[in-house]
């Protein structure tokens, strides 16, 4: 839910309850004082009443005037202590009955008792305190239909730049070169946080731009002191007079060498990928491809006994050459050695998607870190678990979906283009 | 044959200058952009094995030096960098090969020789060494006069063996040589030996003594005690 939809739901419930409550105050409050009002009247009245009656002697004469309504009638029981009443008995001249209120009390005169009855109509009092209410109410709606327009226009402009800026973060990425954009505005806050957002990714880049080039320039200055292990144990083996136990320890230092420099250069390979050293893209018919490499393969296939079925499709897609080159290099690679003489390979291609399923002696892999730096699932210090990670690592670059799935005994590595 | 190694790293150019000197070759070494010039200018040289970074200038503008003083020797560039661009750049500057490092002593050999039977011996492609004779150029080897039938790998690593006679090259050396990009394929050493095998018993059946021998835990050496007639 947007941050307005929120504002608005809040401010509405509360304003309404707000409104609502103010009504019924405003409605009780004007009622009340009014009916004291009402009341007030109706015992000055009384006392108007009482004055004729010991001045004149004579009761007065049931006329109405001023809305004000006058019945005696003769009672045993004499009313010490005067009270007001609601009576729906009031009737106007024109007949017609209205709810009303009344005040008792009663007089002597002539040793007779009288009950005198003051009434008023309350009609005006409910006009008032209808409008008042029927005022409020429309107050309310009113409010809520304009803040709901000013909301949605004034507010929803405030906050533009937030959400351009929310957009320019979306688009973030750490590897394409430039600073990110910001639009500027003139909201004191949101150009701070701009400003904050523009240093946080511009050092961001630059710590990440850092790392590669570290990661790059080591693995190069790497090759230099490897090239000279190498080459002095190539002199050093030319020597006849070796031991068993001088030879074994040469060769276990020059397999050392073999992997580390292989671990080197698949490093160097990982940090120009992520670096986006391999951009030219071209239109490549990928079914060709894989028949070009599944020849070159063929021999090595032959020599471990592994038979290889190919069923492709014709497939276009838009990467770098080198970058697939390297890509089916690994995956032919890995479903090789992971393979088991007997074993069988399988390619398929098509619209839109590559699968290559392999035979093989180990278990399933985890499907979440098979694409995961260094991960190894069996001990196999031959390798330097970093064949799958560039593979993840090109499909990133190059938008393809990898995905990893084993079924019926076989490994099924699938890449899907969109 | 003479040659001129022009690398800064000087343990790697002691190296390679022993290396090549079981070979019998000649080497000149250079460890500076400057130096490299100057024994450029004096000496005359069949191959040059060039760095491309080096102290006082870059590899590649000797290259452009070379051409304009007209220096025909064949050029081996040796590079830590290895990408594609870096290598075509390379050549077409007018480096002849482009290694990168990490290499194997063994596969910088072969390639001066590759060079230098291309630089020097236009129209002759054959090899004769003891009682084997290998067409380069139809990659036919005979035993006498008997045909020996090789496979593609089988020929190369003859021909790898040949380059590196008498001197021990491990199996490491020998995958990465047949196999290339695909070298670390697991079991690559296992395809090492089998391919060994064949060739050495296709040698033998055809007449030629045992020239390889193993040594065990470390690789191969092609003995042949005749020296090489490049016929």
């Amino acid at each position: 839910m947007k941050l307005i939809a929120h504002y608005n739901r809040h401010n509405f419930l509360v304003l309404t309850l707000l409104f609502i409550l103010s009504g019924i105050c405003s409605y009780v409050l004007t009622r009340n004082v009014l009916y004291n009002e009402l009341d007030e009247s109706l015992e000055s009245s009384m006392n108007r009443v009482n004055n004729y009656v010991q001045r004149y002697h004579v009761l007065p004469s049931p006329t109405a005037y001023d809305n004000l309504k006058v019945s005696t009638e003769v009672t045993d029981k004499p009313v010490h202590t005067p009270y007001l009443i609601y009576s729906d008995r009031y009737i106007t001249d024109n007949g017609k009955k209205h709810a009303g209120r009344a005040l008792i009390f009663s007089v002597h005169l002539n040793n007779q008792i009288y009950k005198i009855r003051i009434s008023k109509p309350l009609e005006g009092i409910k006009h008032i305190t209808q409008t008042v209410a029927l005022t409020t109410i429309t107050m309310i709606l009113l409010l809520v239909v304009i803040l709901a327009i000013a909301n949605r226009f004034f507010i929803a402009r405030l906050w533009k730049p937030f959400y351009s800026t929310l957009n320019s973060l979306k688009n973030f990425r750490l590897n394409t070169p430039g600073p990110v954009e910001f639009e500027k505005n003139n909201i004191e806050e949101f150009s701070v946080l701009n400003d904050h957002l523009k240093i946080v990714t511009t050092n961001a880049r630059k710590e990440y731009h850092l790392l590669k080039e570290f990661t790059e320039n080591a693995s190069h200055e790497l090759q230099t002191p490897l090239t000279i292990i190498r080459s002095k144990l190539d002199v050093l083996i030319q020597q006849d007079n070796f031991t068993e136990q001088q030879v074994e320890l040469l060769a276990d230092a020059y397999g050392a060498v073999t992997r580390l420099s292989g671990l080197s250069q698949s490093l160097l390979l990982l940090a120009k990928i992520e670096n986006n050293q391999f951009s030219d893209q071209q239109e490549i018919a990928l079914h060709e491809t894989i028949r070009r490499k599944t020849s070159q393969f063929e021999e090595i296939w032959e020599d471990c006994e592994i038979s290889c079925q190919l069923q492709v499709h014709p497939l276009f897609i838009k990467m770098n050459a080198d970058l697939l080159d390297i890509l089916l290099n690994n995956l032919f690679s890995n479903a090789t050695r992971h393979n088991s003489p007997g074993g069988n390979i399988a390619i398929s291609l098509d619209t839109g998607s590559m699968r290559i399923s392999n035979t093989s002696p180990d278990a399933a892999l985890d499907g979440e870190k098979v694409f995961s730096r260094f991960y190894k699932s069996v001990v196999n210090n031959e390798k330097n678990g970093l064949g799958l990670s560039i593979v993840r690592q090109i499909c990133l670059s190059s938008h393809i979906t990898p995905s990893y799935e084993y079924k019926n005994g076989l490994h099924n590595f699938s890449f899907y283009w969109y | 044959m003479r040659l001129l190694i022009i690398e800064d790293e000087k343990p790697l150019t002691k190296s390679i200058h022993s290396y090549l000197l079981q070979s019998n070759f000649l080497c000149d070494t250079a460890y500076s952009y400057g130096e490299g010039k100057d024994k450029l200018e004096t000496g005359s040289y069949d191959c040059i094995v060039l760095d491309i970074t080096l102290p006082g200038g870059n590899g590649l503008d000797l290259l452009q030096h070379m051409k304009r003083r007209k220096v025909t020797a064949g050029v081996i560039i040796i590079s830590a960098r290895n990408s594609l661009d870096d290598k075509i750049n390379g050549l077409e500057k007018g480096g002849d090969d482009y290694l990168t490092k990490p290499f194997h002593l063994a596969e910088l050999t072969a390639r001066i020789n590759s060079i230098i039977r291309r630089k020097k011996f236009e129209g002759n492609n054959v090899i004769a060494l003891d009682k084997l004779t290998v067409n380069i150029l139809n990659k036919t080897v005979k035993s006498g006069e008997d045909d020996i039938h090789l496979t593609k790998k089988e020929y190369k690593l003859l021909l790898y063996l040949i380059s590196n006679r008498n001197r021990i090259v491990t199996k490491e050396a020998i995958a990465d040589h047949l196999w290339e990009d695909h070298a670390n394929l697991g079991y690559s050493f296992d395809f090492v030996y089998s391919h060994i095998k064949n060739l050495r018993k296709k040698l033998v059946d055809n007449g030629c003594p045992d020239y390889i021998k193993a040594l065990y835990g470390m690789g191969y050496k092609f003995v042949v005690e005749e020296e090489i007639r490049i016929a």
